[in-house]
């Protein structure tokens, strides 16, 4: 029987306490993309940027552009640093949907679509670049101030692509 | 590696057309839900595709909508809605053309307020069409058990279609 594209969940954290940050580590080469869902709240701010990084590469290989939507306005801005840009939380329970394409090749550089959703702050539509054509072996999360507070979840996907 | 990405159900829309388009008795077994819905109704005009959860069409919603419509970008926003909104196309869209949005509930048996993504078209072969990006919350401190998609106006016709995944 062929093999159909779903979601394999490689592996799932949910906090005991609040944290700063969150690493998912050793992630396996075998599927096509990742998904990466976060459910949950920021300890103490209101509306805060999520942030990944790769690999364990802190150097300004990152940029990231993105379309948001605030109380009242709508815009786009673009950021290049040390991370990418591609979640949204709040004290206010809120979902990051972050999608990795073709993670594992060792040919081009990683791009990575993220929706994050915070009512009481903003909803952004973003992507990403990642400016090395390593395979992602792991994936550092991170927010812009806060930490991620106790019972936020994160749950990272493999999906596999189909064979005929 | 099972699978992991489950169809709980799905519906199409016959000749007589739908006021609603539902999914109840949603099973506790899984993480996290996920609607794919195709849909065109007999209005004449673009309408606001109307999410509520376990029947509750009235209030404890709250959202956050990013619209852009080939010509600008807008935000609105609600913080005391009876539904979460998307839109869908109408009787003055092009023909044969149904709206599509996709639905993604985390955690959706737990016992705290429930986060909504909602990312919405409504492709048409027209000046105005439009793309929507929504986030929603749910004070509903229940596990969800029915997710409901309803309109200010007319039905949904023929040919429009939702499933509902569950994801482990």
């Amino acid at each position: 029987m062929s093999k159909t594209a779903t979601y394999a969940l490689i592996e799932a954290k949910t906090l005991g306490s609040a944290t700063a940050n969150v690493t998912f580590s050793s992630i396996p080469g075998t599927y096509t993309d990742l998904v990466l869902v976060i459910n949950g709240t920021n300890a103490t701010s209101g509306d805060e940027n999520i942030w990944v990084r790769f690999n364990g590469d802190a150097g300004s290989n990152y940029s990231t552009t993105q379309l948001y939507g605030v109380s009242g306005s709508a815009g786009s801005t673009r950021n290049t640093g040390t991370g990418m840009l591609l979640g949204r939380g709040g004290t206010t329970i809120s979902n990051s949907i972050i999608h990795f394409m073709d993670y594992a090749n060792t040919t081009t550089f990683k791009t990575a679509l993220g929706r994050g959703n915070n009512t009481a702050g903003a909803v952004i539509a973003n992507v990403g670049l990642w400016r090395n054509t390593a395979a992602i072996t792991s994936i550092y999360i991170d927010s812009n101030a806060g930490n991620f507070n106790t019972g936020t979840t994160f749950r990272l996907y493999g999906i596999q692509a189909g064979n005929a | 590696m099972p699978l992991q990405l489950y169809k709980i159900a799905s519906v199409e829309v016959g000749s007589a057309g739908a006021s609603t388009i539902a999914f109840s008795s949603i099973p506790a077994g899984y993480t996290d839900l996920k609607v794919v819905l195709s849909t065109r109704t007999n209005y004449a005009g673009f309408l606001d595709l109307n999410m509520f959860l376990n029947g509750n069409a009235s209030s404890g919603y709250s959202w956050r909508r990013l619209n852009g419509d080939g010509g600008s970008a807008t935000s609105t926003n609600s913080t005391s809605a009876g539904v979460i909104p998307s839109a869908t196309l109408g009787t003055t869209s092009t023909a044969n053309t149904f709206a599509n949005t996709e639905v993604y509930i985390p955690n959706y048996t737990s016992t705290t307020s429930k986060s909504v993504s909602i990312d919405g078209v409504t492709e048409n072969n027209a000046a105005a069409s439009y793309q929507i990006f929504t986030a929603g919350l749910s004070t509903l401190s229940t596990a969800i058990t029915s997710v409901s998609f309803g309109l200010g106006a007319g039905s949904f016709v023929q040919y429009s279609t939702a499933t509902l995944y569950g994801i482990l």
